[in-house]
């Protein structure tokens, strides 16, 4: 079993502020700025004192970020009627990383940091791959999560135009660590150490899937208190199922959020964890896409907490 | 400890040609002067284009997918992988990505409008992934890594972490870049385009070479097949000094390197032969040369070179291509030399191969990549089986 201690986390899902994102500026997307700040609040969750950031590392789902950008150059070229002329300073910060090296700066992070984008997946994927690089030693300390921001009408329009809904800002990011790292605290939120399976398959197989990350973490399914989906056809799957543990959806409530869907999910689970009821059991996120992939994420009770009662 | 993994598959394309013969027979030969095979706005930028004809498999434009199914036809050829190992579900995908499989740049083509719908799908980078997933009926787990020009060095050492923690059994990890609309005049409006050819080190050097290839690796864990070269190490980290320009000093780039050597157990002077980024803008080689000189000074017996004389600078695919060059390197036991350079910057001092490449025994070897976002990658390689070099070099 992969193990990595949720330590502290910051979420935002401005479900009502839909289609009203942050306005973002040449230099910098307004994805970028919300992943700085929740990178930020994470850290202050997870009481990481500024002189322990150096070697900290950030993976951030994200599938939408450069739209802005690139539309807002592309733009410009067209109203100046030159083919030939790509607005620099929005070419440079359109660059998916320019998300996460926007952030990395905010926050004063300088290990690795990446972006990965699987869709809908992305958000799950980004806490995956980072657990597995705590579980291999590569990191003492990670961020993860995923952030989208709602784009203008402009670029919003081919979204429109091909009937997918529309994308809504949020955000979430969680602060990791491998077990017991030195000068690291449990976090404000209580959410409990996670064990963590990122396990992949085809979307027919999306119920073997959790039955393969619940193996992995040797649980089952009577001991989920929680389930958290994402993506178009999470649902289906949990009603496949048929356990009587808690849900949540994030698209059903929160609407389209991209990338982050998953990390919202993630920090939706982690929280449901540190309620009263639900000690020392686990919880499930899992997201289904429509290409085809399933991923999923056990997230397991904190052992230092039921120790001490 | 992290475990070794072994590239036991690999498929290239870039200016020199298609497949592993085209390439070493280009690091073999010591003309000093950049490929420069196309040019860009009324022959004011050179790049190093495919080498043409190049068609869609489709026969319409040629997008990145059309470039990743070449270098998958090449790795099927080199390792000998069956369509039951590659449609396998415990056989994961790690590509790297700057954008997405949008048409392939002409002269004579618009900006493509991003209120297109279709052209607005196609700038999301996971697209290529999952276009080359569906064409090869890959059933395994995909992911689209993004870190600039550093995306597949970071998907090369994301895709070691999946088989170290038991995640699959084999990974195929790769990117292919094209020319865009976005690129050539972003970069260009940039003022990071060179207007002679890539010199990386050159005292007169003004600015980089873009290039159109691709590469692909197939990972496994040691034993599977005869390995074409070692994967025994990476570092990554981000310098925040600022999105675009690089850290005057090095240091950022320096504790990567140090990671990486520090994660494959070896010592600086191990490293036999060093692929360093070199993309030959002021900024960038001034800052990578701070930090080379401080491991590998002059007169040291580690080699270091850039090959983006001779690839131009491919992005995402930087660093697939550039691993593949340091596996040639260690395995056919050649230094390749700084395609370009015709006076070395007298401000820096460390080991670069100059003239004309080094042909000597190597056992160990580095790729650096960097990229927008401040994102460092050092991927460390060991030499293979010399078996897997024989036909090769007679390729070649």
């Amino acid at each position: 079993v992969n193990v990595a201690r949720v330590i502290g986390q910051a979420a935002t899902y401005p479900a009502i502020g839909m289609g009203k994102g942050a306005q973002p500026s040449r230099k910098c997307s307004a994805a970028a700025a919300l992943a700085g700040a929740l990178c930020r609040a994470a850290l202050e969750d997870a009481r990481v004192p500024s002189r322990a950031r150096d070697d900290i590392g950030l993976y951030l789902g994200v599938c939408h970020a450069r739209t802005e950008l690139v539309e807002r150059a592309i733009r410009i070229s067209g109203e100046l009627g030159l083919m030939d002329f790509c607005d620099p300073v929005a070419f440079v910060n359109s660059v998916a990383s320019a998300v996460t090296g926007h952030s990395a700066r905010a926050a004063e992070l300088n290990g690795c940091s990446l972006v990965v984008n699987t869709g809908v997946l992305s958000g799950i994927d980004a806490v995956g791959l980072a657990s597995l690089g705590i579980a291999g030693g590569s990191s003492g300390i990670v961020l993860a999560g995923g952030v989208e921001s709602a784009p203008s009408p402009a670029a919003s329009t081919p979204r429109q135009l091909r009937g997918t809904p529309a994308l809504g800002t949020g955000g979430a990011i969680l602060a990791l660590a491998v077990g017991g790292a030195g000068g690291v605290h449990a976090g404000g939120v209580p959410a409990g150490d996670v064990c963590v399976r990122a396990y992949r398959t085809a979307r027919e197989d999306a119920a073997d899937c959790l039955a393969a990350a619940l193996h992995a973490a040797r649980a089952r399914v009577e001991d989920l208190a929680c389930i958290a989906g994402c993506g178009s056809l999470a649902r289906e799957v949990m009603e496949l199922l048929a356990c009587r543990a808690a849900w949540f959806h994030t698209r059903e409530t929160l609407g389209y959020l991209g990338g982050a869907e998953g990390a919202i999910a993630c920090s939706v689970a982690a929280r449901s964890l540190s309620q009263r009821q639900s000690q020392g059991r686990f919880a499930a996120v899992i997201g289904v896409s429509l290409s085809g992939a399933t991923s999923c994420i056990i997230l397991g009770p904190d052992p230092e907490a039921a120790s001490h009662g | 400890m992290r475990r070794e993994a072994e590239i036991t598959g690999l498929g290239v394309v870039t200016t020199a040609g298609v497949g592993l013969g085209s390439l070493l027979r280009a690091l073999r030969s010591s003309g000093a002067e950049p490929i420069t095979s196309e040019y860009l706005s009324g022959r004011q930028f050179p790049y190093a284009a495919l080498p043409s004809p190049w068609r869609s498999e489709s026969g319409g434009d040629v997008t990145c997918v059309d470039v990743l199914d070449v270098c998958m036809c090449e790795l099927v050829r080199s390792s000998g992988l069956s369509p039951a190992e590659y449609r396998d579900r415990r056989t994961a995908i790690v590509l790297g990505a700057t954008a997405g499989r949008y048409p392939r740049w002409r002269p004579e083509l618009p900006p493509m409008q991003v209120a297109d719908a279709v052209a607005h799908r196609d700038f999301d980078e996971h697209s290529t992934t999952l276009e080359f997933a569906r064409r090869w009926q890959l059933a395994g787990p995909t992911y689209t890594v993004c870190a600039a020009c550093s995306s597949s060095a970071s998907a090369l050492a994301i895709g070691h972490r999946l088989l170290d923690t038991d995640q699959c059994d084999r990974v195929i990890v790769g990117a292919a870049e094209l020319l865009s609309w976005f690129d050539v005049h972003g970069f260009r409006t940039a003022q990071l385009l060179s207007r002679t050819a890539a010199r990386p080190y050159d005292a007169e050097r003004d600015g980089l070479m873009l290039g159109e290839g691709g590469g692909l690796v197939l990972l496994e864990r040691p034993g599977a097949r005869l390995a074409f070269a070692r994967l025994l190490g990476a570092g990554l980290n981000t310098e925040t000094h600022d999105i675009a320009q690089p850290e005057p000093s090095g240091a950022a780039l320096t504790r990567c390197i140090a990671r990486a050597l520090t994660d494959a157990g070896l010592r600086a002077r191990d490293i036999g032969y060093v692929n360093a980024h070199g993309t030959a803008t002021v900024a960038n080689d001034a800052s990578e040369a701070a930090s080379l000189a401080q491991y590998w000074p002059s007169g040291c017996d580690t080699w270091i070179s850039s090959t983006k004389g001779l690839t131009g600078h491919l992005r995402a695919a930087g660093g697939v291509v550039e691993t593949i060059v340091v596996a040639a390197a260690l395995g056919s036991g050649i230094a390749p030399h700084t395609r370009g350079c015709r006076r070395f910057d007298p401000k820096f001092s460390f080991n670069c191969v100059l003239d004309a490449p080094v042909f000597e025994s190597l056992q160990h070897g580095l790729s650096i990549t960097r990229g927008f976002g401040g994102a460092n990658v050092a991927i460390v390689l060991g030499r293979g089986d010399p078996r897997r070099w024989l036909g090769a070099r007679v390729l070649s």
